[in-house]
């Protein structure tokens, strides 16, 4: 029978009871990408990658997978769970060598803009884009908040952007909205914004809420996601216009 | 300490794994509220959730298979699971009267008395009826999707996890025709139940888990645990239909599965490459 055509997972978590070197050899390419990941912050030199994954893969072989087989409890994705482990690895290895992570400057986003970035610089941005990706799918309120966050990046809208807005009672406030955010509208204020906003959510949420309010709304998730995005400690240095660029190329890109 | 969690208060390794999976199916919402809390509120935790969603990035989890928590299989809705019964039931329908029909006439063929013109006429209608129903018993042909009907516990699961989430748990019921069915699968195996106990070849092997009979919660984890465990073995899974559902080859002398999430009795069997070793029973309930 053969298992990986019928669940991968099942197939995966059979192989690390039955073989777990194997399933080692099988998660190489998951090895590979955390490694490399761990290059691009600085934590390790790039032409000490493959010693470094055969360093992990002894690890894993010599100890982790061991534990893996007596802690893993089925309730996750096998490669996810993985995924972690590896990662742990890696720190554990970062914090021995005490390196210190390479400050990541926005900027970058700009060559990227500019076509100027070279094939390092593209797998960060990759990386971010990730990272924000990540932060939207999981964040409360999502869809309110990724809509307010394209019009903080004055990213101009598309009927698409308007899913649960656009009803009946909402109907002539919407077209106010159409209006002025399918074309370019970067010369309007983060304020104007909210005027034009707010009646439309106010119907929605049954609120009276005023402009303002709606503007420090958004102010706080962008507040948020700038202090999720940079890290603790900062390893990045976002501010509210380089979470513009990046919403710009993370939206750009999912078109 | 909570599930997910570890003794610092932050999230375990499979509980980052757990926000990451739902990340990537997109069933944040089917999350465990303490585990969304916790990273919303843990910066370090949710930078390590984030760094980890980073590296399986690229990775189609639409490949990964069954999700032991996040089901990915679109469970037949209500109505379409209605619908199937219905078809079954006027396949079924159709069936007892052509066999009624069949019945009526070969009596009346039967007997010694003439057999006037008009009744061959009947004759040839039940044979169009009778094709007709072959038609639609092909039709209804509604085993494999009554057995996906059935899985909808695997859907049920998510309710304790997504205690806030106000769904309709009604639509995902077992109808009450179900139960005959899902009754059908306790009913014990004779030749497995003449096993149970009448262990072939023991080695001194002592089982220590699961305690004959122990009854699982669907999608609940299972351990099987034995010692003295020398060599390789093989741990088989078999429905009450003496169907294998799983099989692995084991060195360890322990073996956690939690996928069976159909209600139904169980038998597992432990070999060797030549021998059983022992066999025994389990419900899923």
């Amino acid at each position: 029978m053969d298992k990986k055509n019928i669940d991968k997972n099942a197939w995966e978590v059979d192989l690390l009871h039955a073989d777990p070197a194997s399933l080692v050899a099988h998660y190489q390419p998951t090895v590979g990408i955390i490694v490399q990941q761990f290059i691009r912050r600085g934590f390790f030199e790039g032409h000490e990658k493959m010693d470094i994954v055969q360093a992990v893969n002894t690890q894993l072989l010599e100890k982790k997978m061991g534990k893996m087989q007596k802690q893993f409890n089925g309730s996750v994705f096998l490669l996810t769970y993985f995924s972690k482990i590896v990662q742990n690895i890696c720190v554990e290895m970062t914090r021995r060598r005490k390196k210190q992570p390479v400050f990541v400057e926005p900027e970058i986003l700009l060559n990227v803009e500019e076509k100027q970035s070279n094939a390092f610089e593209k797998m960060a941005i990759q990386d971010e884009l990730l990272r924000l990706e990540g932060l939207l799918i999981g964040w409360r309120k999502r869809i309110k908040t990724e809509f307010c966050l394209k019009l903080f990046a004055r990213i101009i809208l598309e009927e698409k952007d308007l899913f649960g807005l656009d009803t009946e009672k909402t109907k002539l406030k919407i077209n106010n909205i159409k209006s002025c955010f399918y074309n370019n509208y970067e010369t309007l204020t983060d304020k104007e914004i909210a005027e034009i906003v707010i009646p439309v959510f106010n119907i929605i949420e049954n609120k009276k809420n005023d402009a303002d309010s709606l503007r420090k709304w958004i102010y706080l998730q962008v507040e948020k996601i700038v202090k999720i995005l940079n890290g603790d400690p900062p390893v990045y240095a976002y501010d509210r216009e380089a979470l513009k660029v990046l919403l710009r190329f993370y939206y750009e890109k999912r078109k | 300490m909570k599930e997910g969690f570890n003794k610092e208060g932050h999230l375990s390794d499979e509980g980052l794994a757990l926000y990451v999976d739902a990340l990537k199916l997109e069933q944040v919402e089917n999350l465990k509220e303490d585990i969304r809390t916790h990273i919303e509120n843990c910066l370090e935790c949710h930078q390590q959730a984030l760094d980890l969603f980073v590296v399986v990035g690229d990775v189609n989890y639409d490949l990964q298979g069954t999700h032991p928590v996040f089901s990915k299989k679109k469970t037949l809705p209500k109505p379409v699971h209605l619908f199937n019964w219905m078809r079954l039931g006027m396949a079924v329908a159709l069936f007892a009267s052509v066999f009624i029909l069949w019945n009526y006439f070969d009596y009346e063929m039967s007997t010694p008395v003439t057999v006037p013109e008009e009744a061959l006429n009947p004759l040839e209608e039940k044979i169009n009826v009778e094709e007709e129903t072959n038609i639609k018993k092909e039709e209804s042909v509604p085993i494999e999707k009554r057995e996906i009907a059935i899985e909808t516990p695997k859907e049920k699961k998510k309710e304790p996890i997504n205690k806030n989430k106000k769904t309709n748990t009604k639509d995902w019921d077992i109808p009450v025709e179900n139960s005959q069915l899902i009754a059908a699968h306790f009913v014990p195996s004779p030749d497995l139940e003449d096993l149970i106990g009448a262990v072939t070849r023991s080695d001194n092997l002592k089982i220590q888990a699961p305690k004959s009979g122990t009854v699982f919660k669907p999608g609940e984890k299972i351990n099987f645990s034995w010692h003295p465990a020398p060599g390789t073995k093989y741990l088989e899974i078999l429905n009450n239909r003496e169907e294998q559902i799983h099989r692995i080859k084991l060195i360890a002398p322990a073996y956690s599965w939690g996928a069976i999430v159909s209600p139904g009795l169980y038998y597992w069997k432990l070999e060797t490459e030549e021998d059983l070793i022992h066999i025994d029973k389990f419900i899923v309930k």
